[in-house]
C-alpha cells in the first residue's frame, strides 16, 4: 500500500506514478512536491520515521504545531486562532476574524490569537497551508531535506550556527520525530477538549525510539509522555527547532542550558520549579508534587498563622 | 481567547486580605450573598449583587473552610482552630458545636439530614446536629481528610492516602464502599453531581475523574477521566492543581478552577468543554455557582503550590453573571 507523498493528504494512492486523486494541492504544496524524494513507501509502520525526514508536513503557520492531514490543520486553525472569543464564532481568515470582530463586537484585534511571536499579523492571510510565507517553508524544507548523516537523526547537527548542545544533553534533543508520531488526525478533539479516552491505542513511538534515545522524562512510569500530553498539546520539537526561520530563534539563547537540569525534578516542588525553569523540560512539569502533604498544610506552618498554638490549645483542650 | 465577553464579570471591591480558602453562594435561589472564608482568619458575607460586605465572623485562626446552613442567615466554619464554629450573622451570635484534633478542612451542609459535615487533617470525619451542637458520627479513615461532599443519602470522602470512602447516610459507621487511587495524585476537590448519582474528583496533576456511585459495569463504563488545566509555558507542558469545582445545581454541567488562573465550565456527560474563562491573575482557588444557577462565584488567590511568595497576586472575588447558554450541555443546544 502506497500513500499520497504530498503527506498533506495522506489518501492512498492507487498508483505511485499518477497524482493523488484527494489533494488537488495549492501552490505552496507544489512546493512540497519538489521537496520531496523519490517515495519508497513500504508499510505505514516503518516507513513513518523516514518519510518525515523527506517531507514538510502540514503545519500551522501560527503557532508551528504540525498535522498529518491538512484538513485537520483547517480545522485547528478554526478554532485556535480564527475563532471569536465573544460568540465563540469560527471564521475562515485572520482577517475575517478581524472584520468580524469589528463588525459584530465592535472591538479591534491587533492580534491573531493564540499565534507565536511574530507570526500573530492578521493581515498575512493563511488558511491552511495556503498562504504561508514562502521562506517558512523554504525553511521547513531545507531542514526536512537536509541529509542526516549516519543516525544522527534526531534532528539532524545544530545548523545555523547554533550552540553546540552540551555533551550530557544529546539524549534531550528535541526529535522532530516525537510530535508526528503522534499518529491519528483524529487527535484533534482530544487536544480540544483535553479529554482523553481510557482506550486511546498505544502510540506508535517505536519508530521514534529507534532513532533516539529514550527521552528522560520524569516520572516517565507514572504518565506516559506519549500519551498526548506533550504532541496533543504542543509540538515541543517542532517549536524548538532551530532555524526554523523563527524570527529571533524563538526561545533558544545560547547557552541556554544550565548543567543539572535535565535531573527528574521528582521529590519537592522546588526543585521542579528550578527544573522546569530552564525551559528544556523534557516531559510535563508538576507545579505541585508533594503527594503526602497539601498546600495548605504547607501555608499552615507559617509563625503569623499560628498552627502549632491552635493545635496544643486543642490537645490541651475541653 | 480573552473570554470576557458582555456578560458582566464583577469584582467585588473589598476582598480579603489574605488567600480565599472557600466561596458558597447562598443555597436559596434568587439570594445572591456569598460566604467567603479566608486564610486572614475571617468569614466574610457579602451582598454580591449589591457588592457590599454584609457581614463578618472573625476566627482566631485561618478559615479553610465554610458552608451556609438552610439559608444566608447561618454558616458554619472551620480551620486552623480545629473548632467548627456556627455564626448566625442577623443575631452576630458565634457557637462553638464542636472540635476536632487537628484543623478542620472541609465542611459540607448535608440539606437532607440537617447535619454539618467535617473532615480534618486529624484523620476523622465528624457529622453535627448545629442545633444541639452534639457530634451524631465520628468516623476514622486512614490518612488526612482532604477533600468531602456530601449528596442527600451519601457522604464522600478523600484521604491523603488517596482514598475515597463512600458512605450511606443513614450508616456512617462503615464505609458503604472504598475505593483506591481513583486518581493517582493528591486529590483537591470533590464535589457530586447535582442529580446525586456520583461525583468529581480533581486531583493536583491536572485532571477530573468523573464517577458513579452505582457499581453496575453499565455506570462504570461511563467513567473518565481528562486531563485539564495544563499550559505551555516556555516550551514547557506544565501540570497545574484543580482546586475548584463546582456543579450547576440545575443543568449538572460543572465548572473547575486551577492553579493555572483559568475557569473552564464542562458538559461531563458528553465530555465537551462549553468555555473558559484564560488568565485570571493568580490561581482560582474556589467556585460557587448561586443556587438559580444566574452567577458564578471566582475566588483567585495564590494557593501555595510553589510555596512561600513575598508578593503574591492579590486576592480577587469575581462574580460573573451566566446566560442560561453558558451552562447549558451541550446536546441541549444543538
Amino acid at each position: 500500500m502506497s500513500y499520497c507523498t504530498a503527506r498533506v493528504c495522506g489518501s492512498p494512492r492507487f498508483s505511485s506514478a499518477s497524482p493523488c486523486p484527494r489533494s488537488s494541492l495549492p501552490l505552496s504544496s507544489q512546493l512540497q512536491l519538489e521537496l520531496q524524494l523519490p517515495p519508497r513507501r513500504e508499510g505505514r509502520g516503518t516507513g513513518r520515521k523516514k518519510r518525515k525526514a523527506d517531507v514538510v508536513k502540514p503545519f500551522c503557520y501560527y503557532c508551528d504545531r504540525e498535522f498529518d492531514d491538512e484538513k485537520v490543520l483547517v480545522q485547528h486553525q478554526k478554532a485556535k486562532h480564527f475563532k471569536c472569543h465573544q460568540c465563540h464564532r469560527k471564521l475562515d481568515t485572520a482577517t475575517g476574524l478581524v472584520v468580524h470582530m469589528l463588525q459584530v463586537h465592535k472591538e479591534t484585534i491587533t492580534k491573531v490569537p493564540n499565534a507565536l511571536d511574530g507570526r500573530d499579523n492578521p493581515d498575512v492571510i493563511v488558511h491552511g497551508m495556503e498562504g504561508v510565507p514562502a521562506e517558512f517553508l523554504h525553511d521547513r524544507g531545507d531542514k526536512g531535506g537536509a541529509p542526516g548523516g549516519g543516525g544522527a537523526g534526531g534532528g539532524g547537527a545544530q545548523p545555523n550556527g547554533m550552540p553546540v548542545v552540551p555533551p550530557m544533553m544529546p539524549a534531550a534533543v528535541p526529535t522532530p520525530a516525537m510530535p508526528s508520531a503522534f499518529p491519528f488526525g483524529g487527535a484533534y478533539p482530544a487536544m480540544m477538549g483535553g479529554f482523553m479516552r481510557p482506550t486511546m491505542p498505544t502510540m506508535p513511538m517505536i519508530g521514534a525510539m529507534g532513532m533516539v534515545p529514550r527521552l528522560p522524562t520524569p516520572a516517565a512510569g507514572m504518565v506516559p509522555p506519549a500519551m498526548g500530553a506533550a504532541p496533543g498539546l504542543v509540538p515541543p520539537a517542532a517549536a524548538m527547532r532551530p532555524g526554523m526561520g523563527m524570527p529571533g530563534g524563538l526561545g533558544m539563547p545560547p547557552g541556554l542550558t544550565p548543567p543539572g537540569m535535565t535531573a527528574p525534578a521528582q521529590t519537592n516542588g522546588e526543585a521542579a520549579v528550578a527544573s522546569a525553569e530552564g525551559g528544556e523540560g523534557r516531559g510535563p512539569r508538576w507545579v505541585y508534587q508533594d503527594e503526602e502533604i497539601s498546600p495548605e498544610e504547607k501555608r499552615a506552618q507559617l509563625p503569623q498563622y499560628k498552627y502549632a498554638e491552635a493545635k496544643a490549645a486543642a490537645a490541651a483542650g475541653p | 481567547m480573552a473570554d470576557s465577553s458582555q456578560s458582566a464579570s464583577v469584582e467585588i471591591s473589598q476582598p480579603p486580605q489574605d488567600a480565599v480558602t472557600n466561596v458558597t453562594f447562598a443555597p436559596v435561589p434568587g439570594d445572591y450573598s456569598l460566604l467567603v472564608s479566608s486564610w486572614d482568619a475571617k468569614v466574610r458575607i457579602y451582598d454580591t449583587a449589591a457588592d457590599q460586605l454584609k457581614g463578618v465572623h472573625e476566627h482566631k485562626h485561618a478559615v479553610l473552610d465554610c458552608t451556609f446552613l438552610t439559608d444566608s442567615q447561618k454558616c458554619v466554619s472551620g480551620g486552623l482552630s480545629t473548632k467548627v464554629l456556627g455564626y448566625d450573622f442577623v443575631a452576630g451570635e458565634e457557637s462553638v458545636i464542636g472540635h476536632h484534633r487537628e484543623a478542620v478542612r472541609v465542611l459540607r451542609h448535608q440539606k437532607s439530614t440537617g447535619l454539618v459535615l467535617s473532615g480534618s487533617w486529624d484523620g476523622t470525619v465528624k457529622a453535627w446536629d448545629t442545633r444541639t451542637k452534639t457530634c451524631t458520627a465520628d468516623m476514622q479513615v486512614d490518612g488526612k481528610v482532604y477533600v468531602l461532599d456530601v449528596t442527600d443519602d451519601r457522604v464522600v470522602v478523600g484521604t491523603s492516602k488517596k482514598q475515597l470512602l463512600i458512605y450511606d447516610s443513614r450508616n456512617l459507621a462503615q464505609p458503604q464502599t472504598t475505593r483506591d487511587q481513583p486518581l493517582k495524585f493528591q486529590f483537591r476537590c470533590l464535589r457530586c453531581f447535582p442529580d446525586g448519582k456520583g461525583y468529581a474528583l480533581s486531583s493536583t496533576e491536572g485532571r477530573i475523574a468523573w464517577h458513579y456511585f452505582d457499581q453496575s459495569a453499565e455506570s462504570q463504563a461511563n467513567e473518565y477521566a481528562f486531563k485539564c488545566h495544563r499550559k505551555t509555558v516556555d516550551n514547557v507542558e506544565t501540570v497545574y492543581p484543580v482546586h475548584a469545582l463546582a456543579f450547576h445545581g440545575i443543568h449538572g454541567t460543572f465548572a473547575s478552577g486551577g492553579g493555572d488562573g483559568m475557569v473552564s465550565v464542562w458538559d461531563g456527560r458528553v465530555k465537551k468543554r462549553l468555555w473558559k474563562i484564560p488568565d485570571l491573575k493568580s490561581s482560582v482557588s474556589s467556585l460557587s455557582f448561586s443556587a438559580d444557577g444566574t452567577r458564578l462565584a471566582i475566588s483567585v488567590s495564590y494557593q501555595w503550590e510553589e510555596g512561600f511568595k513575598d508578593d503574591p497576586p492579590p486576592n480577587q472575588l469575581i462574580v460573573r453573571t451566566l446566560e442560561d447558554v453558558d451552562v447549558r450541555p451541550k446536546e441541549a443546544t444543538a
